[in-house]
């Protein structure tokens, strides 16, 4: 008997996952879609209180290629962002017309004065910049210390990730930069639609603002084809048809 | 009764279509810091509405209301009782009325037609490829204002080519700028007085020019055509385009001048002149574009450049100057008739722009640009191309609630011929300008906006900008969108 649980307890550790393989797990159930379009409720607000509603419209495919539609209200309606690559991206502003290509260096910056940056906006990519390593685990969830790569840009040097076992979803992120906490996406609902789980409804904190956006998920379609339609392109984020 | 249907049928298709209404109103008094006098008092309102037809068909309608309150200090009191215009001077215009339609008659044709601000050139709002849409000079605080033109506007996207197409654009009426006109006369006031100056002892001339315009006849053989080849390449987005067009700025065709010569005789050592009557004629010419420009992110900022070469067709100023001489013996005046013709514009000139911009961390953004002629430059004597810096620093506190703003421009009277001259600093000195622009704008919710701000010029010589000197001022400004 003692044999047995000795034997256990080794393929236990053995077949433990490892950190990165947890993260690659997350990644791929986040963005295991071929594409995604989805409406989006934007809730601002400030110390508790509700500030602003928008609604906005997000397609996305792969880890990097994203459009980001504002809906309402009519003073940022069209406003959009297009993103191709890490050192891509393009700003359209109906006022002037104009698609305007922004710096790379812009992506840590916050989003049209939410408190997700340029680079977290419909995007879900952490292995890139991060190593992972698990730092707790219990029946139900895995703690990951993600640490910033060398060679990474990320605004934060470290992050805690709670996931979920069941499906590999986060529940919860901690955001760290110099080892002061500044910012916490807390994931208070998923949904799985058809084969993919989908983060229905988000809220991402600024503890140093003391100011909060939630993000509402509605309307969630999943592998319909985005690429092949032209969503990805200058010409879709000028575009008034959608 | 026809009208009545059209309506109807109009504004029943906006009901049952989906329609977004966006109203823009906005106030701004600028105050001069040198006579308290209101240099800009313009209150305007925009009524937005953006209707969807059909899946890819869509329109777009903006109205304009302008209330630009002008007192003079005498009115005949006829006018002041009768003309309500006097007491409430409002404009009412169509901002902007099109159809845009994607995937017109096949995939990848885009079709825009009505009167429309079209998007041409990659630089940041100072842009010298732009023939398309007339410039707006009329605010100091603005000088990127563009107005909208009727256009057809065709836009091709290569299939397979991902984000390279083609762009058609054909405007049958050519635009005019709005201008500072003051600035026209004090211009030719200085190119006249530069002219009779160098045989005579005095000129007598103020700036006070009548004048009158000819605007281009309306046929097609005056329409603006332009074309554009846009794409990626190696990292960088690039567009290569030409237009022919009727320039929107207009030029000085023709000069009426009557001057009284008095000589002193009979040593005639002395002749001083004065201008008794002056009037010019203005017109529009033709001209040829070619242009491009390029836009690359090099990860640490972007980078954008912009060249427009321009050939003109030739452009000649005729005077006519009548000279009245009194002479002593016998007492009589001698009236003599001088035609004078000069070509204006034949060579070819080159204005080019190149910039970067950065956003930081922390909300601070730069961004500098360096010009080679702008506004109303076009390459001959007072029109000649001049050289420009400038800034843009901002930084946002509070969630970009609060921003202070440092906007500036150099600009001397050709950087090069600068260092031709013996004593270098004085030179510059003597030929530049610079302008200063601080303002802190104040957003408690999105779309609504308070801004003050300082605004200070300075300059010597013939620097574009020393013309409007007279423009230091402080400014407020409240605008609301929604």
């Amino acid at each position: 008997m003692k044999k047995f649980i000795f034997f256990l307890v080794i393929t236990g550790n053995l077949f433990a996952l490892t950190g990165q393989e947890v993260l690659d797990k997350v990644e791929k159930s986040l963005t295991g879609f071929s594409d995604q379009m989805a409406t989006c409720e934007v809730i601002l607000g400030e110390k508790g209180s509700i500030k602003e509603t928008r609604v906005m419209k997000i397609w996305s495919a792969g880890k990097n290629k994203r459009v980001v539609k504002f809906v309402s209200p009519s003073n940022v309606k069209d406003i959009g962002i297009l993103v191709l690559s890490d050192q891509e991206m393009y700003i359209y502003l109906p006022a002037y017309k104009k698609t305007r290509r922004i710096e790379g260096s812009m992506k840590n910056q916050n989003f049209q004065g939410t408190d997700f940056s340029y680079r977290e906006i419909g995007s879900y990519e952490y292995s890139k910049d991060f190593d992972s390593k698990v730092i707790k685990e219990d029946d139900k969830t895995i703690q990951l210390e993600l640490t910033k790569k060398p060679d990474s840009d990320s605004s934060y040097t470290k992050i805690i990730m709670e996931v979920e076992k069941q499906n590999f979803l986060p529940k919860k992120l901690e955001m760290y930069s110099n080892n002061e906490l500044k910012k916490v996406l807390t994931i208070i609902t998923t949904e799985k639609k058809g084969n993919y789980w989908a983060l229905t409804h988000i809220k991402m904190e600024d503890l140093s603002k003391n100011h909060f956006t939630e993000i509402k998920m509605k309307e969630i379609i999943f592998d319909s084809g985005l690429e092949g339609k032209g969503i990805f392109s200058e010409r879709f984020l000028k575009s008034s048809s959608n | 009764m026809k009208r009545f249907i059209f309506f109807t049928l109009l504004i029943s298709s906006f009901i049952y279509a989906e329609t977004d209404l966006n109203i823009e109103i906005s106030s701004f008094v600028g105050i001069s810091l040198s006579n308290s006098s209101y240099l800009y008092n313009e209150n305007e309102a925009f009524f937005k509405s953006k209707t969807k037809l059909s899946e890819d068909i869509n329109f777009f309608g903006s109205f304009g209301i302008n209330y630009t309150p002008n007192p003079q200090s005498e009115i005949s009191s006829k006018d002041m009782l009768e003309n309500s215009s006097y007491l409430y001077p409002l404009t009412i215009y169509l901002d902007e009325a099109y159809v845009s339609a994607n995937n017109f008659i096949f995939d990848g044709l885009d079709f825009v037609v009505g009167k429309q601000r079209i998007s041409w050139g990659k630089a940041d709002k100072i842009n010298p490829t732009d023939v398309l849409n007339p410039e707006d000079l009329s605010k100091i605080t603005d000088l990127a204002r563009k107005i909208p033109t009727f256009a057809f506007n065709l836009t091709y996207y290569f299939p397979f080519l991902n984000d390279y197409g083609a762009q058609f654009v054909w405007q049958p009426y050519p635009g005019q700028s709005i201008l500072p006109v003051r600035f026209i006369n004090e211009k030719l006031t200085s190119r006249i007085k530069e002219k009779i100056s160098e045989n005579v002892t005095s000129v007598d001339i103020d700036e006070n020019w009548t004048g009158e315009i000819k605007y281009p006849e309306f046929n097609l053989t005056n329409s603006t055509l332009a074309g554009k080849i846009f794409g990626k390449a190696f990292g960088f987005d690039f567009s290569i385009n030409v237009a022919r067009r009727q320039n929107d700025i207009p030029y000085i065709s023709e000069i009426y001048l009557e001057n009284s010569n008095a000589i002193n005789f009979p040593s005639m050592s002395e002749t001083n002149v004065t201008v008794l009557s002056k009037s010019y004629k203005m017109a529009y010419h033709k001209e040829t574009e070619i242009g491009f420009d390029i836009e690359k992110d090099w990860g640490i900022f972007v980078n954008r450049f912009e060249l427009a070469i321009f050939i003109p067709d030739e452009v000649k100023t005729t005077a006519y100057t009548t000279v009245k001489t009194p002479i002593p013996f016998p007492p009589s005046t001698i009236v003599t008739n001088i035609t004078n013709e000069e070509v204006i514009l034949k060579e070819p000139y080159v204005k080019w722009i190149i910039g970067l911009d950065k956003n930081f961390d922390g909300g601070w953004y730069i961004n500098f640009q360096i010009a080679h002629g702008l506004f109303m430059e076009r390459g001959y004597k007072e029109e000649r191309l001049q050289d420009y810096l400038t800034f843009n620093i901002e930084k946002s506190f509070f969630d970009d609630k609060l921003k202070f703003k440092l906007f500036g421009i150099a600009n001397t009277d050709n950087f090069i011929d600068r260092f031709k001259d013996s004593d270098i600093i004085k030179s510059f000195i003597d030929n530049s300008a610079i302008m200063g622009n601080f303002e802190i704008v104040y957003s408690p919710i999105m779309g609504l906006d308070f801004k003050a701000g300082i605004c200070g010029i300075d300059g010597n010589g013939k620097a574009t900008l020393a013309s409007y000197k007279e423009y230091d001022m402080i400014y407020l400004e409240v605008s609301s969108s929604f």
